[in-house]
């Protein structure tokens, strides 16, 4: 395929009002998993916090079955068909969902100190935005309640939420379960931006601000190393 | 090639020596009575073709929700009910082609329908089968027209629809290309294949095809279909932000998407523009622009000065 040859706009082949109607379609027809997984997502939220301590793998699991179902069910049966890069996206969705279920599920990270994040406030606070804020963005820009994007069975909260579980622990592969969410962040700021969404800088935003979060300590250490 | 095809070639090439001419001596060029829009013919047959057709690209890519696909019925139908024929679709525009396809079926074929897909992968053998795909998802046993898509393979392509052609699976070949893309490897493709239609952007804004494709397809006697007549939207929502000129009344336009039709379908070498709407009412006013007056070369001069002033 001579991809070189296709610019952005050629890789999205429908409008806006056919992607908000994808999302009205998607919810109603796979009913009631936009509210299972977004239970799921709460349910992950409140019980990574004990009171010995953070049990980040049940959140994790859950986070990675609601990948695999996004990449399966959304990506390569109801987005592929309007695009043919839906199929790779939803290849993309199943590798992220295994991997994190293989590297963070094996991994005994309940209570352990070395594995949580010193500060969880950031992760804590983007995890919050992608469960209950980022869903009523949707209305913004005149969307039903019922076509709104929702943690779980849709893409961009469970991707931005992702990035809010990544924060929340120290692992050595945090790095490498990083890339496909923030390359999906970068793909669907670009595909909104085409079709002209005015909320489609959350995305990218989204990317940045995990990015800055991570890379802060060291920046802010070699600080200090230098002002001592 | 029979000889009324050639006396039909010469003709045409005769009409372009002597431009500046109007739109309507042009050999083959026609206005029906009977309130159809005027066509041009296909060099290679002499075969009629309505001036505006309809492109697929995004307005057809529904997929299979119900509300969408009655608008695009709505808009076949009164694409058909205002003399329409060509529609052009490909299987790299998502669903289109089984929206079409669907659509047809609640319009009961339609009389006049002129089938346009395109044949897109890199695969030979692949082709073939997406060829049969095609047709199944528009609902016929035989398409008009197959084009290789954006010159993806273009010569294995080719073969396999030239053999079609010859065993009478298909009508009428072509390569398309988009967006100024890959204009010195199409020249190359239309001097030395023998090819009926050639697919390219030509606009009132993208005008590089005037140099030498469109003198090329004129003196090899190929169909030229005009993608991107607004530039997928923005050129229109760029000029209508202006009053109309006064000369638009010259040429019986009362909008801005009809000036920019006529000028691309009143150029000698272009057989039609390809338009893509997923509305009733702007159905019916690209399909105006097939009717009344049409700009000579002095004021398609004049026009596109002015659009370039804008």
């Amino acid at each position: 395929m001579d991809l070189l040859s296709y610019s952005l706009v050629d890789l999205i082949p429908f409008s806006r009002e056919t992607y908000f109607r994808l999302f009205e379609r998607y919810n109603i027809g796979v009913w009631p998993a936009p509210i299972i997984g977004l239970a799921m997502g709460l349910t992950a939220l409140f019980t990574a916090r004990r009171a010995d301590g953070w049990v980040l793998r049940a959140p994790f699991l859950l986070t990675a079955a609601c990948w695999v179902w996004v990449g399966w069910v959304f990506q390569i049966h109801w987005y592929a068909p309007l695009s043919w890069p839906g199929i790779y996206f939803g290849i993309g969705f199943l590798l992220q969902g295994l991997m994190m279920a293989v590297v963070l599920g094996r991994r005994p990270l309940a209570g352990s100190p070395e594995g949580v994040a010193r500060d969880p406030g950031p992760g804590l606070w983007i995890l919050v935005f992608a469960l209950a804020l980022q869903p009523l963005l949707g209305l913004l820009s005149g969307r039903p309640w019922y076509g709104l994007e929702v943690f779980g069975s849709a893409p961009d909260p469970t991707v931005v939420a992702t990035l809010g579980f990544l924060l929340l622990v120290r692992h050595p592969l945090r790095w490498f379960l990083s890339i496909i969410p923030l390359a999906w962040c970068l793909i669907s700021g670009a595909t909104l931006w085409v079709l002209g969404v005015p909320t489609w800088s959350v995305m990218p935003l989204a990317a940045a601000l995990y990015l800055g979060v991570v890379a802060w300590p060291r920046v802010s250490g070699r600080r200090q190393l230098k002002d001592s | 090639m029979d000889r009324s095809c050639v006396s039909s070639r010469r003709a045409f090439l005769a009409a372009l020596a002597v431009a500046p001419l109007s739109f309507l001596t042009l050999p083959g060029n026609s206005r029906a009575v009977d309130g159809q829009p005027y066509s041009k013919p296909i060099p290679s047959t002499g075969e009629p073709l309505p001036v505006v057709g309809m492109g697929t690209w995004i307005t057809f890519n529904v997929g299979d929700d119900p509300v969408a696909q009655d608008v695009r019925t709505d808009v076949l139908r009164a694409f058909f009910d205002a003399g329409g024929g060509m529609i052009d679709s490909s299987p790299m525009y998502g669903t289109a082609e089984a929206v079409v396809g669907s659509c047809l079926a609640r319009l009961d074929r339609p009389e006049g329908l002129f089938s346009a897909t395109k044949v897109w992968t890199s695969s030979t053998a692949e082709g073939v089968e997406q060829i049969a795909t095609s047709e199944r998802l528009w609902g016929l046993p035989r398409l008009d027209l197959l084009q290789v898509h954006n010159l993806l393979n273009w010569s294995g392509h080719l073969e396999t629809l030239s053999a079609m052609k010859a065993d009478g699976e298909v009508r009428y070949i072509g390569i398309t290309t988009s967006h100024g893309r890959r204009h010195a490897e199409l020249a190359q493709i239309m001097e030395t294949q023998p090819i009926d239609f050639v697919q390219l952007t030509y606009n009132i804004a993208d005008r590089e095809a005037e140099t030498r494709l469109l003198p090329l397809a004129a003196e090899r006697g190929i169909a030229v279909i005009a993608n991107r007549p607004f530039q997928g939207g923005p050129l229109v929502d760029r000029v209508k932000r202006h009053p109309l000129p006064g000369w638009a009344r010259e040429i019986d336009c009362t909008a801005w998407s009809q000036v920019l039709l006529k000028f691309i379908v009143s150029h000698p070498a272009v057989t039609c523009a390809i338009p893509a709407t997923s509305r009733v009412d702007h159905m019916e006013e690209n399909m105006a622009a097939a009717r009344g007056a049409m700009p000579d070369a002095a004021l398609r001069r004049r026009m596109a000065a002015d659009v370039a002033a804008l």
